[in-house]
């Protein structure tokens, strides 16, 4: 199995490459625009903003990135030396299904946009810790202001998305009525 | 005289040459082998009093044409006679083949070659009639001397062939001819003023100006009705290499399909950063005037963007110049700078050695403008295809010809566009106090490029930087 023998190492940087088969995929993600601010994200344990470990394959003391680049990706944080996830062995035509793969996976972990501020913010309010810098690299005032200097929005549309989300929730018992 | 002062003597007699051509190119009014208008009136007197002697026609000629005797006598001077009370007296340079254009939709500005002036038909039969006659050049030219001695002015000056053929030189500033018009017409060897091959330049306002000149000695009725009949209103001489402005247009409007073609196939950063690399380069082509030659702009460092200027070196050996830059130069280059910096960070990881050469070139350890191919990134351009070098579709240099061309056309000081386009004169250097063009000057043609820049060029490419890195949250 792909997975088989596979190892956590922690390389430097600069030992990082993409790819060739997986160059495309990895171009293909770096033209999404995310939803949120990722430079406000602190590196964490993987060495990235991300908290998803990249998956190389080490060709001739380069290794080669082929799925899970996410923290790689946008303007988040990278300390000089990451944690990845070394795979024993793969073919080329592996490489291009996991590439493709991640690519797939990171357009279907899109939020809906019109819930996706609400989303935030209602995280916020669970987990206030949130705002006071846990995992951003700046504290936030409110579950609002949080929400909208992630992803920037009309502040108020904050309170309408959180406004519908709930609403919708409630239909279940309107159509109980 | 010892060894070592017998070599220093060429050296000398250079120095001293180089001296008499700066005199010579700086003719004043008042330089000593001026000829006033009073002995010039008693000349043309003379000569028409001798109207039947030929060496009279020649003395006309000469001081009609500024050619002296033995270049209107020489085998390669051509007399055209036309039957209509008008000559014309052909150049002598070689000018350029014109080149053949690949697109159907490019063409270049028709010019006759090598060009020609009008004088009057008189006096070019019976100066052709003397060639014919196969006279020795130089007999002939002591003869004409001896014949202009039979003029007495009451100046007490000394008429002389020489004297006759600089009056055209000493006259200029009365009829707005430039130096450079004055060596058109006395056909001068090529390379004094080499911009008249590089500039297609109008006939007309040249036949005007010259007609002006000469109306002072003879009748110019015929002259000015041959000018506005039998004269195409578009005649042109000089260079054949000149594009038109539509096909500059046409030229940018294929860089800009093949452009739009490779940012809609938004993964192929190669095929982006090559038409976005040509697109930039054939901006600065136009807005410095440069020479074909490799890594005319080598590293970022020689852009200074305080002073606004670039240091350029188009020549293969070391010969470098500061060139101002306008404002549409300018702020080309600086998205050019930001683009490679998004695109350095794009490609860290994806094309790792391509991002440390590029890091390179932003840091000025490298060139800034380099082809990006399958080997990854060149040292240089100069294999690019559309850029200058490989450009033999549109004639090579054709940037400087197309633009030398229009700076004339909208009357830029010449001699400052001879700087600008280092066709320096032998007698001049850029830090003289005496030069013909100051730094300001060159400012004024810089500005004078933008709005050339503006008028021709259909696109400009705006935010690559942000292009590269995704719209901005």
């Amino acid at each position: 199995m792909l997975m088989d023998g596979a190892k956590i190492k922690k390389i430097p940087l600069t030992k990082i490459a993409v790819h060739q088969d997986a160059r495309f995929a990895f171009r293909f993600t770096q033209t999404l625009t995310p939803q949120c601010n990722i430079s406000l994200v602190r590196a964490c344990h993987t060495g990235t903003w991300s908290s998803m470990f990249p998956i190389v394959v080490k060709i001739e003391n380069v290794f080669h990135v082929i799925g899970g680049w996410q923290g790689l990706l946008f303007s988040g944080e990278v300390e000089d030396q990451v944690f990845v996830v070394v795979l024993k062995n793969s073919t080329n035509a592996d490489v291009r299904t996991i590439s493709m793969r991640f690519a797939v996976s990171m357009l279907l972990s899109q939020t809906q946009k019109n819930k996706h501020n609400g989303a935030i913010s209602e995280l916020a309010e669970h987990r206030p810790e949130l705002l006071s810098g846990l995992v951003f690299n700046k504290s936030f005032d409110t579950p609002r202001s949080f929400s909208y200097s992630l992803a920037p929005i009309d502040p108020k549309s904050v309170d309408t998305q959180r406004a519908r989300i709930n609403e919708e929730r409630l239909d279940c018992l309107r159509s109980a009525k | 005289m010892t060894l070592e002062t017998k070599h220093k003597l060429p050296a000398l007699k250079n120095k001293s040459s180089k001296a008499h051509e700066k005199r010579r190119n700086k003719f004043g009014s008042s330089a000593k082998e001026r000829i006033s208008e009073a002995a010039l009136i008693e000349t043309v007197r003379y000569c028409e009093k001798h109207q039947d002697n030929p060496l009279a026609s020649l003395a006309l000629g000469s001081l009609l044409s500024g050619r002296t005797s033995t270049q209107l006598l020489s085998a390669e001077q051509k007399i055209e006679l036309t039957g209509t009370g008008v000559a014309k007296l052909h150049g002598t340079w070689n000018i350029a083949r014109t080149p053949i254009l690949a697109n159907p939709d490019m063409s270049v500005i028709p010019v006759e070659k090598p060009g020609y002036v009008l004088i009057l038909e008189d006096t070019a039969a019976r100066v052709l009639e003397l060639k014919n006659q196969g006279v020795d050049v130089d007999e002939c030219k002591k003869d004409l001397k001896s014949f202009l001695a039979g003029i007495r002015p009451s100046t007490q000056e000394r008429v002389t062939p020489d004297t006759l053929s600089r009056v055209l030189n000493f006259q200029k500033h009365l009829f707005k001819l430039s130096n450079f018009d004055v060596s058109f017409i006395a056909n001068e060897e090529k390379h004094v003023f080499s911009q008249n091959s590089y500039a297609c330049f109008d006939a007309i306002k040249l036949f005007t100006k010259h007609a002006d000149y000469m109306a002072q000695f003879v009748d110019m009725s015929l002259v000015r009705m041959f000018i506005e009949t039998n004269v195409p209103a578009d005649l042109c001489f000089g260079s054949p290499r000149v594009l038109t402005r539509d096909s500059v247009a046409t030229f940018f409007n294929c860089i800009k399909v093949k452009l739009q073609w490779a940012l809609l196939n938004r993964f192929d950063y190669e095929n982006i950063h090559h038409w976005y690399s040509i697109y930039v380069i054939n901006i600065l082509q136009l807005a410095t005037l440069h020479r074909p030659c490799d890594n005319i702009f080598r590293t970022i460092d020689k852009f200074d963007f305080v002073s606004k200027t670039v240091e350029i070196q188009d020549k293969p050996e070391i010969h470098t110049r500061i060139l101002p830059l306008g404002e549409r130069a300018l702020s080309e280059i600086h998205e050019y700078v930001n683009y490679l910096e998004a695109l350095q960070e794009q490609v860290r990881f994806d094309s790792p050695h391509v991002a440390t050469e590029l890091k390179k070139s932003l840091d000025g350890r490298a060139n800034l403008f380099r082809e990006w191919n399958k080997e990854g990134l060149l040292e240089g351009f100069s294999s690019l295809p559309e850029v200058f070098q490989g450009d033999t579709n549109n004639g090579s240099n054709w940037c400087r010809h197309f633009m030398i061309s229009k700076l004339i056309d909208r009357g830029v000081n010449r001699e400052a566009v001879n700087m600008f386009s280092g066709h320096r004169m032998l007698s001049e250097h850029s830090h003289e106090q005496t030069k013909s063009a100051t730094f300001d000057d060159l400012r004024s043609v810089a500005a004078e490029l933008d709005d050339i820049i503006a008028d021709c060029v259909p696109m400009s490419v705006k935010d690559m930087a942000n292009y590269m890195r995704g719209v901005s949250l």
